[in-house]
């Protein structure tokens, strides 16, 4: 989650470069994406889902949420399908992953 | 009922207001314009505006009450400035956009410059990147959006750039609504891009949408 967490702070796509089409931040954030995030967030799943008997109800729900935001970026960066509007990254997993 | 000048002075100064981190405290000068005063750097002195479409005798009115404005914000989001109001505003050396680019000026100044120079990232990189291309004859601003693009080699073409990270039809649609029709659009976000129904909106109304940089460029060329 940190190597995920340290990506996204310089690469995001909120971040000025968005404005520049021609910007090679773009080329390392969708590299880094299907090269480490998703798999990242896969593991992620996978631990969480092994554990859920250790969880609360809210968390639960957070993970479900988090779940549908990897499906999403799994869509976009790897199926390439246009999925419309794309679930968040669910805040609540940072409290979740401490 | 309208709102008076006054009134869309004191509004836009107090967003300004609240930017506590980097501003001290505003002071109105006339019923058009206010000044910003910042720990760091000399005052700012912004002229205010709330019109949907702003034409050149609209900036003229403000510049006769203030003619000392450096940045001319818009209140309405979606208001749009006219070439003619870009022109005059160019020629005066005035800085322009909604209140939210004016916030942006204000917490991104880095030196004791005043900010008549300021330009949005989306407009700077988009207006670069047209005023490079090989084929440009002449760049005319129709629009804030919209740029009337002449070429060497062929029709003049009218060009839109939307940086939305996932492009829709609607978001196509007001566009057009808002800035009048257009030739082309380019889809500017490098991350992003337009959803297919972008591009069935774009086609019906007789727009060419690129994603792709250079099958845009490319298109500048053709005659």
């Amino acid at each position: 989650m940190l190597q995920n967490r340290m990506i996204h702070q310089q690469l995001n796509p909120e971040l000025e470069y968005r404005y520049n089409p021609e910007a090679e931040e773009a080329s390392q954030w969708k590299l880094k994406m299907v090269e480490q995030i998703i798999p990242n967030s896969r593991r992620v799943l996978s631990i969480l889902d092994a554990n859920t008997r250790l969880m609360t109800e809210e968390e639960e729900v957070t993970l479900e949420l988090f779940r549908q935001h990897v499906y999403d970026l799994e869509a976009r960066h790897i199926a390439k399908i246009p999925a419309g509007a794309q679930s968040r990254f669910p805040i609540k997993m940072n409290e979740m992953m401490r | 009922m309208a709102r008076s000048p006054q009134d869309n002075t004191n509004f836009a100064s107090s967003m300004i207001a609240r930017m506590t981190e980097v501003v001290q405290r505003v002071e109105t000068v006339t019923p058009y314009s206010f000044l910003v005063h910042t720990e760091k750097f000399p005052p700012v002195r912004v002229g205010v505006l709330s019109i949907n479409k702003v034409e050149a005798s609209d900036i003229q009115r403000l510049l006769d009450a203030d003619p000392r404005v450096e940045f001319i914000a818009n209140i309405p989001k979606v208001g749009v400035w006219q070439g003619s109001a870009i022109h005059l505003l160019q020629e005066k050396g005035v800085a322009f956009g909604p209140v939210k680019h004016l916030m942006g000026a204000i917490s991104g100044r880095r030196d004791e410059e005043p900010l008549n120079d300021y330009e949005h990232a989306e407009t700077k990189y988009f207006k670069t990147i047209l005023s490079q291309h090989k084929n440009l004859h002449k760049l005319v601003r129709i629009t804030d959006l919209i740029y009337e693009f002449h070429r060497k080699n062929g029709e003049p073409l009218l060009i839109a750039g939307l940086n939305d990270y996932e492009l829709t039809g609607v978001m196509i649609r007001a566009a057009v609504a808002q800035h009048g029709q257009v030739s082309i659009i380019f889809a500017t976000n490098p991350n992003g891009g337009p959803t297919p129904e972008a591009y069935d909106a774009a086609k019906s109304m007789g727009i060419e949408l690129y994603d792709q940089r250079n099958d845009f460029y490319r298109r500048l060329h053709t005659p």
